[in-house]
């Protein structure tokens, strides 16, 4: 007698329902397309401006929001709304290749301490103890006085700096699995350490990993606007956020606008992150939510 | 008496209903015991935690849940609630080691729980807390009082776990599988003082089971439940003997009583999950015994006096 | 019949490194297991059985004693490596065992691929294996999160024989199982064992299981064999402490 399947029996806990869950929420893609927006608008931006950023125009400085200039210029005439631009277009490169090197180094020797275990395990965790002793900014400073100040230097900077806190996490996380049947097996299988960590541990930490990304791109983008108001920041003229709040907030009592658009423009962009690795993080968590009252 | 009257529970999850319960009736005198047996993912957890009260925000959630001297629990206001579940509920969880904090002792979370559900002082739940232990089979109560919870055996934690639910005399208590993680003769030492308390304090007592060896041995009535609805109560000696719902007779041949031979039963197809939206009977997948209408409506209730079972083979409804 | 026993276990003890107390973990076990044989480990937690397991399973070393296989003594890593790609080890919580993120196909498959067995190869060994196991084609695509537990350790089991293991050890295999599952898990064994000859060797706290299944049943407790129960002669024990984990049954 042929037993057809339970009808209508799929649970709603598979992991492709979650990936297809946070894709379809809408905060999510709310944020989504605002980041894709500003990718888009500060890199466009050399199209269709008409000022380009780094053109003085002394007679212009310190103007207002004007038809011409729809956020005024600074104190040397520059147009405001495309140094801005430029400059989101520097820090979203910097946040980009810093993250990377961020959740690749963290995960690299997360997985490698996590996995090993014994001396290699002890001597990637002494490491990495040691490295968050150090204040972060002190070693970024550090960094960028001994490699010189530019875009590229601040995000291996910033990046050698990031990796920290994730590498702790994924050595957890890694920790944690290492004793899971179905690593224990692989291992009895023979699998090699490359083999178990990209095709088991890398899937399993993913949740994990791409919220560590998600927080990290305004970390760095905050790190770097720090450097910057410190003045170990990106080299005149280019500008990134950071520098141009910096300028800012020298005239911030007389001409407001040059401190308060890069600010916002900055706060919406954090905020917008922010958001996104909340909500994803907090869509992981719920994964398996049951019917009783606190889950 | 303990009364369960028509408990239905449905969710919306995105713009589908699910019913996940559907019209469970049974009823529970003082001093009896009625196992709630089921696979995984069949429901009967589920209808304790109705029962318990823990499942009042639902929206979905009808029927009635009647205890001695008690409205409605499924109608209490949260006040009430907090109040029912000190005085007259109490509740065995499965795994043991799940009612005790790992980072404090033994002897003082017993007798914090013991203070506020017997509203006394610390120091007289202490000594609940010590004659207490010594009754549940505890031969130097000060002894286990000082212990840390990892210091002591699944069964030892079971027992204070039963410590802590008997304390207030409820009505009524609930044992989720309390003995699935305990080792083989440590299950019916638990299951002994279990029934000894009973003996001597009186209440109802629900036990959850997958085991039908267990419900057989220490229960008064049984209700097999599956896919969200009862399909069969009936008292242990007329299920074990002559079980009518075919699911009934199926689990009773899987299961060893009758298995002293060699042959090996089961039943094909797996246990249907709680959120399916079949219209017919939900055993239809598996049942040796279908007939064409129980894949479209769902078998009526009947009561045959001496049980009451679900099935399309038991007293036609023919309502058109 | 004078077989020469697959596996002879003469003189084991064992006790963990670092571990406190005179007490060995393991305490003399005597023991010969013959190819095709259906070996059920009974005892209580604490008995010693995952430590005789884990032993069988080569991972880890006696500390005093003779383990042969196939009559010679493991020595050396190489030894013990070979030795362990003929085992396979059943897990008791089949969720654990299983990589959420692969696909039912891709999880049998796994061993095969570590292996570098050619790709038709495994498609039709992992096929074959899965239909030998009872799991739907419709399912071969799925997660783990969509299968019922006793499908998923019915998919641990297709893994485990894609080696072809000579001795299958499986620990618990049903605890974590409905009971309207196990019989399926059973009688799945029940044709591994008599169609690929795999020994089994199966751990289990119900005395029931064991009897359905295994020719003999070792009873552990506090690491020391009590005794070596015959099933083909009735299901009787005459150790007092066998005695009372069978009366268990019926209460």
């Amino acid at each position: 007698m042929p037993f057809p399947l339970t009808p209508g029996a799929a649970t709603e806990m598979d992991p492709d329902m979650v990936y297809s869950r946070i894709v379809q929420n809408r905060f999510v893609l709310a944020c989504l397309l605002l980041i894709l927006l500003y990718v888009l608008i500060s890199f466009g931006g050399k199209f269709y401006l008409p000022y380009h950023p780094n053109v003085q125009n002394l007679y212009e400085a310190n103007t207002g929001p004007s038809c011409n200039h729809w956020l005024g210029t600074d104190y040397l005439g520059r147009d405001l709304l495309a140094r801005i631009l430029a400059g989101l277009r520097i820090s979203l490169v910097i946040a980009f290749f810093a993250t990377l090197i961020n959740i690749t180094a963290g995960f690299l020797v997360g997985s490698i301490a996590g996995l090993s275990g014994g001396i290699a395990d002890r001597f990637l965790t002494g490491l990495i103890d040691l490295f968050w002793c150090i204040p972060p900014f002190l070693v970024v400073v550090m960094l960028t006085v001994v490699l010189e100040p530019g875009v590229k230097n601040i995000f291996i900077a910033l990046g050698m700096v990031l990796w920290v806190p994730t590498a702790r996490i994924i050595r957890g996380e890694v920790y944690q699995l290492r004793n899971a049947p179905f690593i224990r097996l692989a291992r009895m299988h023979g699998a090699g350490y490359t083999r178990i960590v990209f095709m088991h541990i890398l899937p399993n930490c993913f949740p994990v990993l791409l919220t560590t990304a998600i927080f990290s791109v305004p970390d760095a983008v905050l790190a770097e606007a720090f450097l910057s108001i410190v003045g170990l920041g990106v080299t005149a003229p280019e500008a990134s956020l950071g520098v141009l709040i910096s300028d800012g907030l020298q005239s911030f009592r007389v001409y407001p606008w040059q401190w308060f658009f890069p600010v916002l423009t900055l706060t919406i962009f954090v905020l917008c992150f922010n958001l996104l690795g909340d909500i994803i993080h907090r869509l992981f968590r719920d994964r398996s939510k049951g019917i009783l009252e606190n889950d | 008496m303990i009364k369960v009257e028509g408990l239905t529970i449905s969710i919306k999850k995105k713009a589908q209903t699910y019913a996940l319960l559907r019209d469970v009736n049974f009823s529970l005198e003082q001093g009896q015991t009625l196992s709630l047996v089921g696979e995984s993912g069949s429901g009967k957890s589920l209808i304790t935690y109705a029962v318990l009260g823990m499942l009042n925000h639902l929206e979905g959630l009808e029927g009635v849940v009647g205890l001695p001297g008690q409205k409605n629990v499924l109608r209490l206001s949260s006040k009430e609630l907090r109040r029912f579940r000190r005085e007259q509920i109490g509740y065995i969880p499965q795994n043991p080691r799940e009612c005790l904090t790992p980072t404090l002792k033994v002897g003082s979370q017993l007798t914090e729980v013991i203070a506020v559900k017997t509203d006394r002082s610390v120091r007289a739940g202490r000594l609940i807390a010590r004659d207490l232990l010594q009754s549940l089979g505890f031969p130097d109560p000060e002894k286990v009082l000082k212990m840390y919870p990892h210091q002591l055996s699944g069964g030892m934690c079971q027992r204070v776990a039963i410590a802590m639910a008997v304390v207030s005399r409820p009505a009524l208590v609930v044992a989720d599988e309390p003995t699935s993680s305990l080792d083989l003769l440590i299950k019916q030492e638990i299951i002994k003082v279990i029934k000894s308390v009973q003996t001597e304090q009186g209440f109802a007592l629900i036990l959850v089971t997958h085991d039908l060896d267990l419900a057989f041995n220490c229960s008064n009535k049984i209700a097999v439940v599956y896919g969200g609805r009862l399909v069969e109560t009936g008292t242990a000696h007329n299920l074990s003997n002559k079980p009518r719902h075919p699911y009934t007779r199926s689990l009773v041949r899987c299961s060893s009583r009758t298995g002293a031979d060699k042959s090996i039963h089961y039943i094909p197809g797996e246990p249907v999950s709680i959120y399916t939206r079949f219209k017919g009977c939900r055993y239809f997948n598996r049942c040796l015994s279908r007939l064409e209408i129980c894949e479209t409506r769902e078998p009526a209730w009947v009561n045959l006096g001496d049980g009451q079972v679900a099935c399309w083979h038991y007293g036609r409804d023919e309502s058109t | 019949m004078n077989k020469a026993p697959l596996l002879s276990i003469s003189n084991l003890s064992f006790h963990y490194p670092g571990a406190r107390g005179n007490r060995n973990t393991l305490e003399r076990i005597e023991l010969e297991i013959f190819e095709g044989d259906r070996i059920g480990m009974l005892g209580e937690s604490g008995s010693g059985k995952t430590t005789l397991s884990l032993i069988l399973a080569g991972l880890e070393r006696p500390s005093t004693g003779l383990f042969l296989f196939n009559g010679k003594r493991l020595l050396g890593r190489k030894a013990y490596r070979d030795y362990r790609k003929k085992i396979q080890y059943l897990f008791q919580d089949p969720m654990e065992a299983v990589n959420r993120y692969r696909k039912v196909f891709e999880i049998v498959s796994e061993p095969l691929t570590y292996r570098k067995t050619k790709k038709e190869a495994i498609v039709s060994i992992v096929s074959e294996l899965l239909k030998t196991v009872g799991i739907d084609p419709l399912r071969w695509h799925d997660y783990p999160d969509q299968l019922s537990l006793g499908q998923i350790q019915r998919v641990c089991l297709a893994r485990a024989m894609t080696t072809n293991p000579k001795i299958l050890i499986c620990d618990e295999p049903f605890s974590a199982l409905d009971v309207s599952n196990c019989g399926k898990m059973k009688e799945i064994l029940l044709q591994l064992n008599a169609n690929h000859g795999v020994t089994l060797f199966i751990i289990s706290h119900e005395p029931k299981s064991l009897f359905k299944l295994c020719q003999k049943i070792l009873v552990l407790h506090k690491g020391k064999i009590i005794e070596l129960i015959d099933t083909t002669r009735g299901q009787h024990a005459q150790h007092e402490y066998s005695r009372k984990l069978l009366e268990i049954n019926t209460t």
